[in-house]
């Protein structure tokens, strides 16, 4: 398929379904990516090129960066790996007893935060930081802000993906049913009727309307605006305070797996089969880098 | 007294013979038949406060109840692409009703359920035509349970299956347990489509239960029926022996979150993620032991449900056991050995239960029976007819009870999966979570 301009496929992509994509924190230089080839690539964005790659013993679910020289990841082999970009080491760091399924940052109390499936007290599905804060998205509509407040997802179905906002606010949910909800932190009352929820990621094909899981949330993290990401190929941007929608990419080869803003001018879009329905031919699965504009990510002011 | 189940739904065969209080045909204070109560107004404690509440609840106007879901269904229209205040909003806790669960509800709150049947009804045919991921745990409104029958598998657990059975070359098994848990979900939906008579009342019964105790859920667990132990523990004193039964059996009749050892399965078992017992259940192989009895039938198919359908339950730790009698034990040793307590499980079985029953259920019997310490209580449960529960048609009944109770996915969590914090609060006199 022929990018615009402003969209480039990285080069030397994974050559399995890449799970999750996150850019080095406070710059657009760095790229990580986790895949079900096992392994977990480190691209130079500016430059387009696998710059590192390391190994784990099995699909690797989740990758994060401690700070731009340490990457960590965590995956079905149970476990975390954390790998120094600088001098191309790696440590194992620990063994969970199940997969794990997201590995996060805290950067206020500096820690790296797992995820896994071991079922205490549930399965996690997906996990989002703000602040000193945990929102953690689990199995049977679960939402636990690390135990402060643990809330039943107001969503109908299994929780596809959790982001926070950057302004640790509000939080918005995804499901697997083509739906996103906007959630506020604060329990009052007053605060808790301002969420909402809509519907999207649906496509109408002849009369039936079939509805995708959405896979990715990633915040924009000045704008507080949010994209969402789905099986159906498409991205969205959305501007929650107007709730409107921004913007909405062309439709990918395949599912977007993944998102993930970078210090705000550049999204990373995973295309990459998810293996919704069965093994099947598939496009190639790759990394798109996008830039973004003010005009894509920015909230309109009401009177325009 | 206990409030007559089947005089709320509107068929009580026994008419005025009737032991059970019926609310709104007797006036407050139900003095009638039962020889223990009295009605006298001296005893404040007890049944006769109850029944006088009973009268109480009935009436609409003591239901503060704004229905959440019924105002916020309809927002629900937004046309594809829009945002809109949707379902997530105003939520209130639960009917709002306090006390008695079994209590017939008000029109509105009547109509609020049904146009949540209506709109499960609706999720189940999109559900189907859509193209949705169906590996998922469906609950059609917030607050309340998320409907059994259902399992939570993400695309990433199916696919780590996938590989697991591809190295050891077994695909076909995997392909097999697919295809199993599709056509479970597909069993389940169209049950939920069509929606009978018995799954209705399951489903009603269970939210009854739920709201009536999910306002008082809170803390970290408010996930886990755990909580209920002290609705038993406080409902004992002031509440009907029915809520208290309810409540009760609400907290010992597990669904946990493990397969259940059934021989009638299944490839789906040998997934090495744990699936809940909503998923079991429909494993037992009839579709029709599930939801095909209704919930407080004639005991006759009210036993015959249980056989085939206990199974399913997955009561199959020991913990459970524990559990059990510690729920019964202490409201058991107190209020619930009067009649009063009799009165549910009287109405739901054959008329040799309608002589006194006071001992038997009161006392240690029904408990040991219940918590059958003696034999796996998944073995119990699976052969209701055997001696751990002796003859006792309470038993029976319990067990009726527990085939709808169990339609609710996570009711119990097995005593090995309780943090330390929550085993302590389990263990403790008192509940202090959220306090």
């Amino acid at each position: 398929m022929t990018t615009g301009s402003n969209e480039f496929k990285l080069n030397q992509p994974p050559e399995d379904g890449i799970s999750s994509v996150k850019f080095s924190p406070n710059t657009s230089q760095f790229l990580l990516a986790s895949s079900w080839d096992t392994s977990v690539r480190l691209y130079g964005v500016p430059t387009n090129s696998m710059r590192l790659k390391y190994q784990h013993t099995c699909a690797v679910l989740d990758c994060a960066f401690y700070h731009p020289m340490h990457a960590w990841s965590g995956g079905l082999d149970h476990q975390l790996k954390m790998h120094d970009l600088n001098i191309d080491q790696e440590n194992l760091v620990g063994t969970h007893d199940a997969p794990i399924r997201c590995v996060e940052y805290c950067p206020e109390v500096n820690v790296m935060v797992t995820g896994n499936w071991d079922q205490t007290p549930e399965k996690v599905y997906t996990l989002s930081v703000s602040g000193d804060r945990l929102i953690v998205g689990t199995a049977d509509l679960q939402n636990m802000g690390y135990m402060q407040q643990c809330r039943e997802s107001s969503l109908k179905y299994q929780t596809g993906c959790i982001g926070v906002f950057p302004n640790k606010q509000a939080y918005v949910l995804s499901s697997v049913a083509g739906r996103v909800a906007v959630e506020y932190l604060d329990p009052s009352p007053e605060v808790q009727k301002k969420k909402y929820a809509f519907k999207c990621h649906r496509l109408k094909e002849n009369t039936i309307e079939q509805i995708y899981p959405v896979n990715a949330i990633s915040f924009h993290n000045i704008h507080n605006t949010f994209a969402t990401s789905s099986s159906d190929g498409f991205g969205s941007i959305w501007d929650p305070f107007n709730k409107k929608r921004l913007c909405q990419f062309h439709r990918y080869p395949t599912s977007i797996a993944s998102l993930a803003f970078s210090d705000g001018t550049m999204l990373a879009i995973t295309s990459s089969y998810m293996y919704e329905m069965d093994d099947t031919e598939h496009p190639e699965d790759g990394i798109f880098i996008r830039q973004v504009t003010d005009e894509e990510t920015k909230p309109k002011s009401p009177s325009t | 007294m206990a409030i007559c189940q089947f005089f709320l739904q509107g068929r009580c065969r026994f008419g005025d013979r009737c032991w059970n209080e019926h609310p709104g045909a007797r006036g407050a204070g139900g003095g009638r038949q039962q020889p223990q109560q009295q009605s006298s107004g001296n005893n404040r404690r007890g049944w006769n406060t109850t029944s006088q509440r009973y009268s109480s609840v009935i009436q609409p106007s003591s239901f503060s109840k704004s229905t959440p879901w019924g105002g916020s269904r309809d927002q629900e229209k937004p046309s594809f692409g829009s945002f809109d205040s949707g379902a997530s909003t105003n939520r209130k806790e639960g009917f709002g009703l306090s006390e008695n669960p079994f209590a017939s509800l008000s029109p509105d709150e009547q109509k609020d359920e049904k146009k949540l049947l209506e709109g499960i009804v609706k999720d189940m045919e999109v559900w189907e035509s859509s193209g949705q991921w169906m590996f998922s745990v469906y609950s059609p409104v917030k607050k309340k349970p998320n409907i059994s029958g259902f399992t939570d598998i993400s695309p990433e657990e199916l696919r780590l299956e996938y590989h697991n059975f591809l190295t050891s070359n077994n695909l076909q098994s995997y392909l097999n347990s697919v295809q199993h848990l599709i056509n479970q979900w597909r069993n389940r939906v169209n049950e939920l489509k069509s929606l009978n008579i018995s799954t209705k009342v399951a489903l009603k019964c269970l939210w009854k239960i739920y709201t009536h105790l999910s306002p008082k859920i809170y803390g970290p667990d408010c996930s886990k029926f755990i909580i209920l132990l002290s609705d038993v523990k406080d409902g004992v004193n002031q509440a009907a022996p029915a809520f208290g039964f309810g409540s009760s059996q609400a907290a010992t009749f597990v669904s946990p979150g493990f397969p259940v050892n059934n021989s009638s399965s299944d490839n789906a078992q040998n997934f090495s993620f744990k699936t809940n017992s909503g998923f079991a259940t429909a494993s037992s192989g009839s579709p029709a032991g599930f939801g095909s009895s209704p919930a407080f039938g004639a005991a006759a198919s009210t036993s015959s449900a249980v056989s085939t359908s206990a199974p399913a339950f997955g009561f199959g730790k020991p913990e459970v056991t524990s559990a059990a009698s510690f729920s019964f034990k202490s409201p058991a040793a107190s209020s619930f050995g009067s009649p009063g307590f009799s009165g549910l499980p009287t109405s739901l079985a054959t008329g040799s239960i309608r002589a006194p029953v006071t001992p038997a259920f009161g006392s240690g019997s029904s408990v040991a029976g219940f918590g059958s310490p003696g034999s796996h209580s998944h073995t119990a449960f699976s052969k209701p007819s055997s001696d751990t529960f002796g003859n006792s048609s309470i038993s029976t009944s319990l067990l009726a009870s527990s085939s709808i109770f169990a339609t609710d996915n996570v009711l119990f969590t097995p005593r090995d999966k309780l943090t330390v914090e929550e085993l302590e609060q389990f263990q403790s006199k008192k509940f202090t979570l959220g306090k």
